[in-house]
């Protein structure tokens, strides 16, 4: 057996243990580890590696560490950064609605009590004599 | 991304306190255990992690919720790291076999478990011993490589996710990934072949 068929099947160690061979190059792996002692000694190292990191303790942030975070930007921001707003939040549209149709209705209401409005009430027409245009007692 | 993810982000986008801390909350341990198996030790895990979130306040404009908000997160987080990394390679000059010297001074004072040791009941013992050499394996990797180890075998993310993560194709990601898992093979060999 040439030193690359070892090779080969080193490389296809990684693919073999996470399961991602098809089943005739699994096959392929699998019985060159029955018969060459040395890849199966290579393989048992890799896979204990492996198993080895997965079995690493999961570390935990300490225990102030959101504090410490949050703190750490209130400080940066001098205390700007929360409540802090993007432009379109900054704009408070509800409220310049409001106070557009509060503006709207005081207009509305100065120009209509003014003596020269044009929105000025002056109430039903009453009924004047009509002016006549021509006199009827002329004669010719 | 769940309901209650997206609400939390919506408020964070707000410059929302408390949602900010859930946002926190939920992620810390997962960046942490990031930071700390990339940089090696406590100290500077927690100053990243920190930076991590302050990042993540401070962009939350560019998460367009398009992918994972994990993915993303563990996006800036890997990004923050490799950026500390050369920082420290930068100004300490960071010694390349460190992994050796610590095998080597750990030998020395007999606190390896090799072949020739002889054997302790202690399991916790044992397995803080292989925590020790494994972080020194970790950490004797190039932070690229290093990075896929601890995002594939020690987060055990999906190689999609990992492809999201590092916006490598996935052949990349597993040939770099089966590169380190070798490298890590050979420099625990004297370990492993012990258990």
């Amino acid at each position: 057996m040439t030193a690359d068929v070892h090779q080969t099947i080193e490389d296809e160690f990684s693919d073999y243990r996470d399961g991602l061979l098809d089943d005739s190059a699994r096959k392929k792996v699998e019985d060159h580890l029955d018969g060459c002692e040395r890849c199966r000694l290579a393989y048992d190292e890799f896979e204990q590696t492996v198993s080895a990191l997965s079995d690493l303790h999961k570390m935990s942030a300490p225990q102030n560490f959101s504090s410490e975070v949050t703190d750490t930007i209130r400080r940066r921001s001098q205390g700007r950064f929360f409540g802090r707003k993007a432009f379109g939040d900054r704009i408070p549209f509800e409220w310049l609605a409001i106070a557009a149709l509060i503006l709207g209705l005081v207009v509305y209401l100065v120009i209509r009590s003014s003596d020269t409005g044009t929105l000025k009430y002056e109430g039903a027409p009453k009924n004047k004599p009509t002016k006549k245009l021509w006199d009827d007692s002329w004669q010719p | 991304m769940s309901l209650r993810e997206r609400l939390l982000l919506r408020k964070v986008r707000q410059r929302d306190e408390k949602a900010f801390q859930e946002i926190v909350e939920l992620y810390r341990d997962r960046v942490y255990n990031l930071t700390f198996r990339m940089m090696g030790n406590a100290e500077d895990a927690e100053d990243v992690a920190q930076e991590v979130f302050i990042s993540v306040f401070k962009n939350i404009y560019s998460f367009r919720g398009d992918a994972k908000f994990s993915t993303w997160l563990y996006r800036v987080a890997a990004n923050h790291c490799k950026n500390r990394i050369k920082y420290l390679a930068r100004r300490h000059d960071r010694q390349k076999d460190q992994f050796d010297e610590t095998i080597d001074r750990d030998q020395a004072s007999g606190a390896l478990m090799g072949p020739s040791s002889s054997p302790r009941p202690d399991a916790r013992l044992e397995t803080l011993e292989l925590e020790q050499v494994m972080r020194a394996a970790i950490q004797s990797l190039d932070e690229n490589q290093r990075l896929l180890v601890v995002l594939r075998d020690i987060e055990e993310l999906s190689y999609e996710e990992i492809c999201a993560i590092t916006e490598l194709p996935q052949g990349t990601v597993k040939s770099r990934l089966h590169r380190a898992r070798v490298e890590l093979r050979k420099k625990m060999t004297k370990y492993v072949k012990g258990r």
